[in-house]
């Protein structure tokens, strides 16, 4: 009795000082600067929001609102501290259980403590805290994704805000030359100088252009409520935000091939959820030796023909000669989804940082070419109706078709910003959210 | 600015020594070296220093061609070349011509005269000359591929006939001639009479000159060579007003003007102050008792005509074609009348839109002619010239004759604007103007309608050239 006791007593010390010495605890709001940081998500734990409304949003401050301010932030916040708890737990040991039983017999009262535990808990407790390590790694990537998307969808949201506004903007400019062609046609019409024909075309334009403000007008209305909801602005401080006139400037250096190629590391999210289940699932299967992702290696590198090449290698997952069993075709799952993050996440980046390229040359493209053309056009324009060679309803017609090629530059630059914002979730490994 | 080579003056001037050293060299060559002009100044007639001996012609803002006398031949040499032209200041062209001006040098001859005219082709394709007019043999008629095959670039091609009969003509490509007369190939031809003609009058001022169009987008420098009627360049001698240059005239001088017409329409070429006759046409002298008085003469295309009148009023009087439109340079054919729409108002909202944008055209379009605003370059305004009474409003096919009793004979230097004698200028009434009275019905009808009209048709010009 006493032998077992002493036995007992070795494995429960034994086990209390492993399980103190590795228990996976979680500490949250270091879990959660971490997340931030992985997602480059800018610091900050406040943020005043009737300051950030007096001015202009900026895209900065937008993602700052989202990302302290937003409810459905928090939301999501907190699933993920439950989520990472829940992952931890697995690592640890059932709590001991202690009984206590008073037997009164014929011999006496008899007095038995029990403390209880699950012994196979404890003999298993080193590879379940592997498991539960790699569990609670996936969580913080998960999370770290989740602020990524949450991030671009600010991002895209605020963009396609500004540039709402700015379409409007430019197609009430539009409306403007319509009316004054209208007025005037009107007015010649009563001289006697136009017919009824060539009055009514002038009006059309007019009805055309006020058609195209009003559309206009709602597609900002509905862009600025997205991102209204984005950041969880309620209905007075919505009233409250303005958004700054124009999108940024485009970047005179963007991102190039060798700068995407610094990036694409192993720390890239979805390489490091893939190698976490990887690392989950060896630990189940009990494989102790885990081949470290740090192998693998990812290179971008602009082509001639083919746009932009990604190469990848991977090291080589031997798991042919592991035993039989469900855990081993885990194994094998996993392995085979770290193979195809890696692949997926090079063709990802090829595909986004091809559409960053084509949409920055593309905006660079309008606003270098078109518009100064168009822009020449108009001068030329202007000189000719100086010398009367053209009337004034020309020249407002020329007003009109100029306006016509700053909306398609805004539209460029529109989609720059767009690709831009989904490369930055690209090149963090969280792919665009809605490409 | 003149490059021109003095090879001829200098033989005129100096007389035999110096001239027959260098003719010696261009002999050996057998081809009289090109004299070149590029002034687009006129300038003063060309006495003839050999050949029979006339009274010479001033060709307006051009030249006479100078010749050597080779054996009794009259030999001349003409350079088909690109050429850049002057319309007027502010406004020169890139044009083809000959002897670095278009058009051409002027040709003068005495009837009865053998004359040899060398052509050099310096245009990039094939060239011809066709002698407007002339009696002459038909392998002489310069048709490329009727009467010859065309010059090729570079080439130099020989035409040689007799100068049969007096009169005014002309000389244009007959090669590729649509293209080769849009980029302004041309130029007169004057032959003399050899002796008295009972028809043709001996006169102090000769001037002519030829009527010519081009189509040139305002901003640019090169014609439109496909262009059929929609002209915007109306140019005699290839310059507009305030480009051309006034004939200056003395009082009492017994003046004839030869024009021919290169253009695709015709021209009613009108003269103030004075009525003058029809002395000549393509065929020659007219008979006299063909001849009336005018004061304009409508020229039709690929026509001459020469008028003479006694320049007995002194004066700027005004010489221009009547359709007002060829008195004008390049305008929008298409600009819409806005006399009487109010457009202040809306000038900010259109400002707006169009910085720079200035509303015109409420009260008419005279303010055009003092409103001096930027405008495509190498293009002249609409309407222009300064007058001494303020701005004319005018361009393209006008001049001024200009009648002088001070005047030299032989001399035609400006002698500036007129004096008028006091009390004979128009001048303000500053009393009070009665009002009148005026009609209100509509007058009578042999068909009265049934529906009344509702509006006063407004009169406006017609849109476009195409109906000429
Ligand atoms: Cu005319």
């Amino acid at each position: 009795m006493l032998k077992l006791m002493n036995m007992l007593r070795y494995v429960l010390l034994s086990s209390l000082a492993t399980i103190l010495a590795g228990c996976t605890t979680i500490d949250w709001p270091a879990e959660r600067a971490q997340a931030m940081s992985a997602a480059a998500a800018p610091t900050g734990e406040t943020v005043d929001i009737a300051e950030l409304l007096k001015t202009p949003l900026s895209r900065e401050s937008a993602l700052r609102i989202a990302l302290v301010h937003s409810p459905e932030m928090r939301r999501l916040l907190a699933l993920h501290e439950g989520e990472l708890n829940s992952a931890a737990m697995t690592g640890r040991l059932a709590n001991p259980s202690f009984s206590y039983e008073r037997l009164r017999s014929a011999e006496g009262l008899d007095i038995e403590r029990w403390i209880s535990f699950g012994v196979l808990d404890v003999l298993t407790f080193p590879q379940r805290r592997r498991i539960a390590e790699a569990d609670v790694e996936a969580g913080r990537v998960r999370l770290a994704a989740d602020i990524v998307e949450r991030m671009t969808a600010v991002r895209r949201g605020w963009v396609e805000a500004v540039a709402a506004g700015e379409k409007r903007r430019y197609a009430e400019r539009v409306l403007a030359s319509a009316e004054a062609s209208a007025e005037l046609a009107l007015r010649m019409e009563a001289a006697g100088n136009f017919n009824i024909l060539e009055r009514a075309r002038q009006q059309s334009y007019q009805a055309d252009a006020r058609s195209r403000v009003i559309l206009a007008r709602q597609h900002e209305l509905a862009a600025q409520e997205s991102l209204v909801r984005l950041l969880g602005l309620d209905a007075d401080q919505a009233r409250r935000l303005t958004l700054p006139a124009r999108l940024p400037d485009l970047p005179t250096d963007p991102v190039s091939a060798p700068d995407v190629s610094r990036t694409m590391t192993a720390t890239r999210l979805d390489l490091r959820l893939a190698n976490a289940k990887w690392r989950s699932a060896a630990a189940a299967s009990g494989l102790t030796r885990v081949t470290s992702l740090t192998d693998v290696s990812l290179s971008l590198r602009e082509q001639e023909t083919r746009g932009f090449e990604v190469e990848l290698s991977l090291p080589v997952f031997d798991v042919g000669d592991l035993q039989r069993g469900a855990a081993r075709a885990q194994l094998r799952a996993a392995a085979a989804e770290l193979e195809q993050a890696a692949l997926v996440a090079s063709s990802d980046l090829r595909v986004g940082y091809a559409a960053y390229r084509s949409a920055y040359e593309d905006a660079i493209h309008h606003r270098d070419v078109l518009v100064p053309l168009r822009k020449a056009m108009s001068e030329e324009t202007l000189l000719r109706y100086n010398g009367m060679l053209i009337g004034v309803f020309e020249l407002l017609s020329d007003a009109r078709e100029q306006v016509d090629t700053v909306i398609a530059a805004i539209e460029s630059s529109e989609r720059f910003w767009l690709a831009e914002a989904d490369l930055q979730a690209s090149l963090l490994g969280r792919p665009g959210v809605e490409r | 600015m003149t490059s021109r080579r003095r090879f001829f003056e200098l033989a005129s001037l100096t007389g035999g020594a110096v001239a027959a050293a260098t003719v010696a060299k261009a002999a050996l060559a057998a081809l009289p070296e090109p004299v070149i002009e590029t002034s687009p100044s006129t300038r003063p007639p060309l006495e003839p220093a050999s050949g029979r001996p006339y009274r010479p012609v001033v060709t307006l803002n051009g030249w006479t061609l100078p010749w050597r006398m080779n054996r009794g031949v009259k030999e001349f040499h003409l350079v088909a070349e690109p050429v850049q032209r002057e319309f007027a200041p502010g406004f020169k062209a890139n044009l083809w011509g000959y002897n670095g001006q278009s058009p051409g040098p002027t040709i003068e001859v005495v009837e009865g005269d053998r004359v040899r005219i060398f052509v050099t082709n310096k245009l990039p394709e094939i060239t011809s000359v066709h002698w407007h007019g002339q009696r002459l043999p038909p392998g002489m008629d310069g048709v490329v591929g009727l009467s010859q095959p065309g010059i090729p670039p570079g080439k130099t091609f020989v035409y040689e006939f007799v100068a049969r009969r007096p009169g005014t003509f002309m000389y244009h490509p007959h090669a590729d001639e649509m293209v080769q007369m849009a980029m302004g190939m041309m130029g007169f031809w004057v032959t003399h009479p050899k002796d008295k003609h009972p028809l043709i009058a001996d006169v102090d001022r000769d001037f002519c000159f030829l009527l010519n169009s081009f189509d040139i987008d305002p901003g640019s420098a090169t014609p439109k060579i496909m262009t059929m009627l929609d002209f915007n360049i109306w140019s005699w001698n290839s310059r507009v007003f305030p480009g051309i240059d006034p004939l200056i005239v003395r009082h009492n001088d017994r003046v004839r003007i030869r024009i021919g017409n290169l253009t695709m329409t015709n021209h009613p070429i009108h003269l103030h102050g004075h009525e003058f006759l029809v002395t000549g046409t393509d065929g020659g002298p007219t008979p006299i008792s063909t001849r009336q008085y005018e004061v304009t003469q409508d020229i039709a295309v690929g026509q001459m005509r020469q008028i003479e009148f006694l320049a007995d009023e002194e004066g700027d009087w005004a010489f221009h074609c009547h359709k007002s439109h060829h008195t004008m340079n390049a305008m929008g054919h298409d600009v819409p009348t806005m006399i009487g729409v109010k457009q202040d108002d809306l000038a900010a909202k259109i400002n707006d839109l169009v910085p720079g944008y200035m509303a015109m055209g409420e009260r008419g379009m005279d303010e055009m002619s003092t409103m001096r605003m930027p405008m495509p370059k190498n293009t002249l305004p609409m309407m222009m010239g300064e007058g001494p009474f303020g701005a004319v409003g005018m361009g393209g096919m006008f001049s001024v004759v200009k009648v002088r009793r001070g005047q030299k004979r032989n001399d035609y230097t400006d002698p500036g604007w007129y004096r008028h004698p006091p009390g004979t200028v128009a001048y303000e009434f500053t009393g009070n103007a009665p009002s009148a009275a005026r009609e209100t019905g509509a007058g009578g009808a042999s068909m009265p309608l049934k529906q009344p009209v509702e509006a006063t048709v407004n009169v406006r010009k017609p849109r476009g050239h195409s109906g000429h």
